[in-house]
């Protein structure tokens, strides 16, 4: 035995054992380490277009971006959900991602909603839906309630949600607010300190039985007349609070304190995309992929040992192997595994039969023509070789494309699929070839293929 | 999937008994010689397999023609649109739905019943924008319309318009530059000559695959594409096999005929071939049963793929290389003349 295949055997030996058990590591318990895609668990994505004016600047195009990231983490944060994602995706695109969220409803008013909030001087408002009213001046504009009854208010805003420290949901009770003639919930708004300053001032502005429209993305919420209580108030001091009220509905009272919150998006976003899917779907088909999996990989690796013997065992541990490493390498890089990844699994684990396939068939060639057992098995290795990196590199070309060009499920399998094919050389290059130098080692008389 | 298990162990049993039955017989290693041996000539029709793949190739691009018109039965990631797939408690009559979704203005809504799990699969192409919120409407609708039949959602898709012409796009994009990386490859590698007959063979299967999915009536989505992507390297790694055994023994044998030299190639990589094709295809056909409803498509795509791949290897790409026989610039095919 040389020198060299003696440092070849156990240097392979060591960073086999190495890898294996720094995968391993990474890995266990896999279940926990290991993320798995909205298909695989439930819950809603969205994809957002935000409209930002081709003229913006790239530094103007990037804050925006970076705000309308912030404020949507601030909303969903409130949602109180585990592991929410938002990532900018490129061309004024944002991806949300909702883990464990089975209401699309509930996640696209939080996340679509621009939330911009606006309190205008009334100048006219209308009665009854349908009701005709022109603007007199530039300067007005005609803005309608949820029931379709037109308002003409200054297009100028008096305050803006800029102006808010705070927005809660609240429900009347009798000691509360009698005030609230229509629907239980309110939305109560705190001030902050210049927010209050100018709504103090604002309302100094107005006069008795003026109304005031309270405007939340062009629609309007609510228009109570100014009392004199309230203008006594004002005398008083600053006002720091106020209220959104009129409301029948507890959640939508909630949403729309929740985005008032978290603030207004600086440009409105359009819903491209909506994909949800229900835990029990996930569920299901994370059973079947899993279980196709398994069978998939029990009938292979049975048909390697049988037709191949002894030699199609060895194949078996190279192709586990590869397995291990590649659940290893998926947690390292933050990898989140779909339905596509597990088919590009699957595919890896048909690749690496497929190198050890090459390279048996080579071998009983090799041994066909009458070469020793140890030539036959360096022959083989080393012919074979060369087609495995041939159409590893074709394969991993193809790969490369569909991640670069695919979007979503398929993105997921060109992850999987070339992680796989880089380390299916590994595992060949390093596994296999300490198998067969383990076994010329041995002399063996009679290769068992 | 609480079937399946049972399936499964079933198949599991009775495919480790015939392992087992076969290992015995094996115990001298003989099975494998039966296909070690063998001597074709595969060249020989090549005529038949030109007009053959000919044939099927056109069936592909009255396929893909027929898809960029909007003719095929394209999936909603390319046309836009909604797709959804609810369950309900009782069984639904099927009649009752689409009349509540056409008074809705949904007229155009496709409505399946997944066999014996009181699952609707609702889909509705070219919704315009998904602002339009149909897919509320649609699910609101359904909730008026069967009120003591509760509905759970498993699974709801929108899909803007502008986005699903982009995804298209994209994935002719994703397959144009593939195939034009692998034939840069592959011209590197070996040669020119090499690299065309490769890239033509693997235009083949893509496109006689995206004739047989048009003629099955399976619906063309994102997952198609990627499946015949895939098949697409998997073809190219099949042809490369053989390519790679060509160049060897032209290598070695300098004096041999160049049909020759391809038939013992071919028939020396054959056992190879065979092996792959059939564990890839037990792979397949396990997605297929297994995989669930996402996977199914998926799989049987690629089965088709491995078949028409292993067909085309042996019969379209390496008696492409005699065409170019008497012509000089091959620095490989040269040799062997």
């Amino acid at each position: 035995m040389t020198k060299a295949s003696q440092y070849r055997l156990w240097g392979g030996a060591a960073i086999i054992l190495a890898t294996v058990a720094l995968s391993i590591f990474f890995f266990y318990p896999l279940n926990e380490k290991l993320k798995l895609g909205l298909d695989l668990r439930g819950g809603v994505m969205l994809l957002l277009q935000a409209q930002i004016s081709a003229d913006a600047s790239e530094q103007d195009k990037g804050d925006i971006m970076d705000r309308i990231v912030t404020i949507l983490e601030n909303r969903v944060n409130e949602l109180g959900l585990t592991e929410p994602v938002i990532t900018p995706s490129g061309d004024g695109r944002v991806l949300v991602q909702l883990p464990g969220t089975t209401d699309p409803e509930t996640a696209k008013s939080i996340v679509g909603q621009t939330a911009l909030l606006e309190f205008k001087k009334v100048v006219r408002a209308g009665v009854s839906p349908g009701e005709a009213i022109a603007p007199t001046s530039p300067l007005e504009e005609v803005l309608y309630d949820g029931e379709g009854i037109p308002y003409l208010v200054e297009m100028e805003p008096l305050l803006t949600g800029a102006a808010l420290a705070n927005a809660t949901a609240q429900v009347t009770s009798a000691s509360n607010l009698q005030s609230l003639s229509q629907g239980r919930y309110y939305v109560a708004l705190r001030f902050n300190d210049d927010g209050a300053y100018d709504f103090t001032n604002a309302i100094n502005r107005l006069n008795v039985d003026d109304r005031l429209a309270i405007v939340l993305d062009g629609v309007v919420q609510s228009s109570p007349s100014i009392t004199q209580g309230i203008k006594d108030e004002t005398r008083r001091g600053t006002v720091y609070d106020a209220i959104i009220q009129g409301y029948n509905d507890q959640e939508q009272v909630r949403r729309i304190a929740i985005v008032l919150r978290a603030g207004a998006l600086p440009v409105p976003v359009d819903i491209i995309q909506n994909v949800t899917v229900g835990p029990s779907l996930g569920r299901d088909s994370i059973e079947a992929g899993v279980n196709a999996t398994i069978l998939a990989g029990i009938l292979v690796l049975l048909f390697m040992a049988v037709y191949y013997r002894f030699s199609g065992v060895i194949a078996d541990l190279t192709v586990l192997f590869n397995l291990v490493v590649l659940m290893g390498a998926l947690v390292v890089m933050n990898a989140t595994l779909t339905l596509p990844g597990i088919a590009g699994i699957i595919l890896t684990v048909g690749m690496g039969v497929d190198s050890n396939v090459l390279i048996l068939e080579r071998m009983r060639e090799e041994l066909k023509n009458g070469k020793t057992v140890n030539a036959s098995i360096d022959a083989g290795y080393h012919r074979a070789l060369v087609t495995i990196i041939d159409s590893h590199v074709t394969t991993l070309i193809t790969a490369v494309f569909l991640f670069l060009f695919g979007t979503g499920p398929i993105r997921g399998f060109a992850v999987t699929l070339s992680l796989g094919i880089v380390i299916n050389l590994f595992t060949v290059t390093i596994g296999t070839r300490t198998a067969y130098e383990l076994m010329k080692r041995r002399r063996v008389q009679r290769l068992s293929i | 999937m609480s079937m399946n298990n049972e399936t499964l162990y079933w198949i599991l049993g009775a495919l480790s008994l015939i392992f087992i039955v076969v290992r015995i017989l094996n115990r001298g290693g003989k099975i494998w010689e039966i296909l070690g041996n063998v001597n074709i000539d595969f060249l020989k029709v090549r005529k038949v397999a030109f007009t053959v793949s000919g044939i099927l190739c056109a069936v592909g691009l009255v396929a893909i023609v027929l898809a960029f018109m909007g003719q095929a039965k394209l999936g909603i990631d390319f046309t836009g649109g909604i797709s959804m797939q609810l369950k309900f408690e009782q069984p639904v009559q099927l009649d009752q739905v689409r009349e509540a979704l056409a008074q809705a203005g949904f007229a155009d809504a496709q409505v399946q019943e997944i066999q014996g799990s009181n699952t609707l699969f609702i889909r509705l192409k070219d919704v315009s924008t998904v602002e339009e919120r149909a897919a509320d409407t649609i699910i609101a609708t359904l909730r008026a319309a069967l009120p003591e039949n509760a509905l759970t959602i498993e699974e709801t898709t929108e899909i803007g318009s502008a986005i699903g012409k982009e995804l298209r796009d994209k994935a002719v994009y994703a397959i144009l530059f593939s195939t034009l990386g692998l034939l840069i490859y592959i011209a590197v590698r070996f040669d020119l000559k090499f690299g065309i007959a490769a890239a033509i063979a693997t235009f083949h299967d893509v496109l006689v695959v995206m004739g047989i999915v048009w003629l099955t009536g399976v619906e063309i989505s994102l997952l198609i594409i990627t499946a015949l992507l895939t098949l697409a390297g998997y073809s190219l790694t099949d042809t490369v096999v053989v390519f790679d055994r060509i160049r060897e023994n032209l290598k070695s044998n300098r004096s041999g005929a160049l049909e020759t030299v391809i038939n013992i190639s071919i028939n020396q990589v054959l056992s190879r071939t065979i092996v792959v094709s059939l564990t890839t295809l037990l792979v397949l056909v396990a997605l297929y049963f297994l995989g669930g409803r996402v996977l199914q498509d998926f799989a049987f795509t690629l089965g088709m793929g491995v078949i028409v791949g292993t067909y085309s290897s042996i019969y379209v790409a390496s008696p492409l290389l005699m065409v170019w026989r008497s012509r000089r610039s091959s620095r490989l095919l040269r040799r062997a003349r």
